[in-house]
C-alpha cells in the first residue's frame, strides 16, 4: 500500500480541518488534560526534589533521644518541639571527636510573630546547605556579631517587611500571639538571607549568647527577675537542642552514628538527614499517588471525548468510506486514516498543552519561590517527557481503535448503493 | 473474442440464511462493449456492482474479471486489482466532500499503487479534467461549492484518471435534468470513443439505451 503519500496527510489533515468545531474542542480538552497530567508530575517532581534538598551537606544530626522523624521536624522544618535538650558538654565532646570536621549546635524554643527563632553559631551560615550544595548568602548585611543581632531568613523580612537596622522584640515560647514577650531586650536586624526555597527562609537567627541573654531571670517561662547581663561568662548555654555535624569522611557516618547512639552519659539520637528526609516523604506518597491518578482521569476523559467525536463522525462518513472504497482503499486504510486522525489531534494537543505549561511555568517561576518556597525548573524538554509522550500516544491509539474498527467493519460491507 | 466480465453458476446472499440476492446462471460482456444494464432498484444490481468491483467476496460460482478469477483473490488483492483495473461512478456523492477536486483526482492516482512522476501525473489529471470540461477555477473548488454535473464530469476523470479496463457507470444521471442527463452520456461516451475500454453503465432509465452498442436487463441476466 502507497502508505507514505503526502496525500494521504492531506486527507487525514482536510479531513479534521472540515470538522473544526468539534476537532477544536477536543484538542482543548487534550491540551488541558496534557496540561495537567504534565504539570502535577512537573510539581510533584519539583517538590519532592525541594524537599529532599532541604538539607544537605550535613551528614549527622543529633539531638536527644525521640524518633528520627521527631528529631528532623524539629530541627531542619521547625515543626513541633523538642522534649529535652543536650548538654553543653555533650556538644563540646561531639566538636571535639576526631572525625568530626564541624558541628554546629542550634537551640530553638523562640519565635518572632509565629516564626521560629533558631539560635546558632556564625559557622551556621558557613556549613548549611541546601539543593545542590548550595551554601547560604546574603542578600543585604552579615551573620550576626552583636548578642543582639538578628538574621532574617527571607520569607520573614519580606512578610514582616523588615530592612537592615530595624529593631524587633522576640516572643518567649512558639505561638504567633505569645504574651509573654522579650520586650527589655530587643533585637537589631544584622543580616537578611536570600531566598532558599527551605524553611530556612521562615526563620530568624540569632546567636547563642543571645538567647541565653534574654532568657536570664526567666524561670518557668515567667519573666521573674530582669536584670541586666553582669558579664559575658553566663551567657554561655547550659544546653542546646541539637547539632548538626559534617564529618571527615562520608565513610566513618554509620560508624559515627552507632556510636552517639549508644553515648553513656545522656540519651542520644543521631540520624542521616537525607535518609530520615526520604523517610518523611514516603508518608505524602498516597497524596502523590491520588494526583496522579487524578491527572490520569483527566488525560482518559478527554481521550473519550476524541472517541466520541470521531465515533459520532463516522456515520456522517459512510458514503466517503464508499468512495475510498471504490477508488481501491483497502478496510485497513480505512482503520488507518482514521488511528492517524486520532493521532494528529492527540500529538497537537500534547505539544500546545506543554508549550502553554513551559509558559505558565516561565511567568510563575518567580511567584513560586517567593509565595510557595518551590523552584520551578520546568524540564519539558528531556527523555522522561519522551516517555509520556510515548504514554499518551498509546493511550490515544487504543483509544482510535473503537472508531477505527467502527470504521474497517463498515468498509468491508460497504453497500454502494 | 476477449471476455471482460465472466460470470459461471454465480449465487449470492449477505448471510446463510437469507435469500439469494444474485443468482446468475451464465453471463459474459466482451471487452470494450458499452453496455447498458437496466433495471428497477432492488433487483440485485448493487450487488452485482460490488461482486464485480471486488468489494463484496464470492462464496459460490465463478466470476472472471479482466482475466482474473476474482473469486480465487483475498480482499487485499482484489482491492488492489480495483484500484488498478476499474474506474467507478455513483449516481452522487462521487468526491471526498473535503478535498478539492483536483485532489479527489490525485487521490484515486494514490490508490493505485504504481507511481507516476509527479508532473505526468498532474499533466495528465489537468487534461482530462479540461477535457471534460472543467475549467482551471474550478480545480480547487470542493464539491459543496460544485454544481451536481460539475461534480458528475470530475467524478468521471476521477474514475478514468488511471486508464481503467473497466468502467462501471451507477445510476450516474438519476440526479440531472433530461438536457444535461443526454449531454453527461454523450460526454461520457465522447471520453471513453478511441478506447478499448468496457463500459458498464446501470440505469432504470430505458430511454438511455439507444446510446449504447449493447443493452440487457437485471431480469434477463438475474434469475434470483
Amino acid at each position: 500500500m502507497p502508505k507514505c503519500n503526502p496525500i494521504f496527510f492531506k486527507l487525514a489533515l482536510n479531513s479534521l480541518k472540515s470538522r473544526k468545531g468539534s476537532v477544536l474542542l477536543t484538542l482543548l480538552a487534550i491540551i488541558v488534560s496534557v496540561y495537567v497530567l504534565i504539570g502535577v508530575e512537573q510539581i510533584r517532581q519539583q517538590t519532592k526534589q525541594n524537599f529532599n534538598s532541604t538539607i544537605a551537606g550535613t551528614d549527622l544530626i543529633v539531638g536527644a533521644r525521640t524518633g528520627d522523624i521527631n528529631l528532623l521536624l524539629y530541627a531542619v522544618f521547625h515543626m513541633g518541639a523538642a522534649t529535652q535538650n543536650i548538654s553543653w558538654k555533650t556538644y563540646q565532646e561531639l566538636s571535639s571527636l576526631s572525625s568530626v570536621n564541624w558541628a554546629v549546635p542550634i537551640s530553638l524554643g523562640d519565635s518572632h510573630q509565629g516564626y521560629r527563632v533558631t539560635a546558632t553559631t556564625p559557622d551556621y551560615f558557613k556549613y548549611y546547605r541546601y539543593a545542590e550544595l548550595q551554601p547560604l548568602q546574603f542578600e543585604a548585611g552579615q551573620a550576626f556579631k552583636d548578642v543582639y543581632d538578628v538574621v532574617l531568613g527571607a520569607e520573614v523580612a519580606r512578610k514582616l517587611d523588615y530592612q537592615l537596622g530595624d529593631e524587633l522584640v522576640l516572643a518567649h515560647g512558639l505561638g504567633s500571639t505569645s504574651f509573654s514577650l522579650h520586650k527589655d531586650k530587643p533585637f537589631r536586624v544584622s543580616g537578611l538571607l536570600k531566598a532558599t526555597g527551605t524553611p530556612v527562609d521562615r526563620s530568624l537567627y540569632i546567636s547563642l549568647p543571645g538567647m541565653e541573654a534574654i532568657h536570664i531571670g526567666w524561670n518557668n517561662g515567667v519573666n521573674s527577675n530582669p536584670t541586666a547581663i553582669s558579664d559575658a561568662q553566663s551567657l554561655t548555654p547550659k544546653s542546646v537542642t541539637a547539632v548538626m555535624l559534617g564529618l571527615k569522611q562520608k565513610t566513618a557516618t554509620f560508624r559515627l552514628q552507632r556510636v552517639i547512639n549508644e553515648y553513656r552519659e545522656e540519651a542520644l539520637l543521631a540520624m542521616l538527614p537525607g535518609v530520615t528526609l526520604a523517610k518523611l516523604w514516603q508518608i505524602t506518597s498516597v497524596m502523590e499517588h491520588s494526583l496522579r491518578l487524578i491527572a490520569l482521569l483527566i488525560l482518559l476523559s478527554s481521550l473519550l471525548g476524541l472517541v466520541a467525536m470521531l465515533l459520532a463522525s463516522i456515520r456522517e462518513r459512510q458514503r466517503e468510506i464508499a468512495v475510498m472504497r471504490v477508488m481501491g482503499a483497502s478496510p485497513w486504510f480505512i482503520f488507518s486514516l482514521i488511528e492517524i486522525e486520532v493521532m494528529l489531534v492527540t500529538f497537537v494537543g500534547y505539544v500546545l498543552g506543554i508549550l502553554s505549561l513551559a509558559g505558565s511555568f516561565e511567568l510563575a517561576k518567580n511567584l513560586a519561590l517567593e509565595q510557595f518556597g518551590l523552584h520551578l525548573s520546568a524540564n519539558l524538554f528531556s527523555l522522561e517527557q519522551l516517555i509520556y509522550l510515548g504514554f499518551i500516544m498509546a493511550a490515544a491509539f487504543i483509544a482510535g481503535l473503537i472508531p477505527a474498527i467502527m470504521a474497517y467493519k463498515q468498509a468491508l460491507g460497504v453497500c454502494l448503493d | 473474442m476477449k471476455m471482460a466480465i465472466q460470470i459461471e453458476k454465480l449465487k449470492y446472499s449477505y448471510s446463510a440464511h437469507s435469500p439469494l440476492v444474485l443468482n446468475m446462471p451464465s453471463w459474459q460482456v466482451v471487452q470494450g462493449e458499452r453496455l447498458f444494464l437496466q433495471g428497477p432498484s432492488g433487483c440485485g444490481k448493487s450487488s452485482l456492482l460490488n461482486v464485480i468491483s471486488g468489494i463484496l467476496p464470492v462464496s459460490q460460482g465463478q466470476i472472471n474479471v479482466l482475466g482474473s478469477s476474482l473469486d480465487t483473490l483475498s480482499g487485499r488483492q482484489r482491492d488492489h486489482f480495483r484500484a488498478q483495473h476499474i474506474g467507478y461512478v455513483f449516481q452522487r456523492f462521487n468526491l471526498i466532500p473535503y478535498l478539492s477536486a483536483l485532489d479527489n483526482v490525485r487521490l484515486a492516482c494514490a490508490f493505485n499503487g504504481q507511481r507516476p512522476e509527479r508532473h505526468a501525473m498532474e499533466a495528465q489529471a489537468s487534461s482530462i479534467l479540461l477535457s471534460l470540461g472543467i475549467d482551471q477555477d474550478h480545480w480547487h473548488k470542493t464539491s459543496d461549492q460544485l454544481s451536481v454535473g460539475q461534480q458528475q464530469r470530475v467524478a468521471i476523470a476521477r474514475a478514468m484518471i488511471h486508464q481503467p479496463q473497466l468502467l462501471i457507470v451507477d445510476e450516474p444521471t438519476s440526479s440531472l435534468d433530461h438536457q444535461s442527463r443526454d449531454a453527461f452520456v454523450q460526454l461520457l461516451l465522447r471520453q471513453v470513443e478511441s478506447t478499448n475500454l468496457t463500459l458498464l453503465f446501470v440505469s432504470h432509465d430505458h430511454t438511455l439505451s439507444p446510446y449504447f452498442s449493447r443493452s440487457q436487463t437485471m431480469n434477463e441476466i438475474n434469475d434470483a
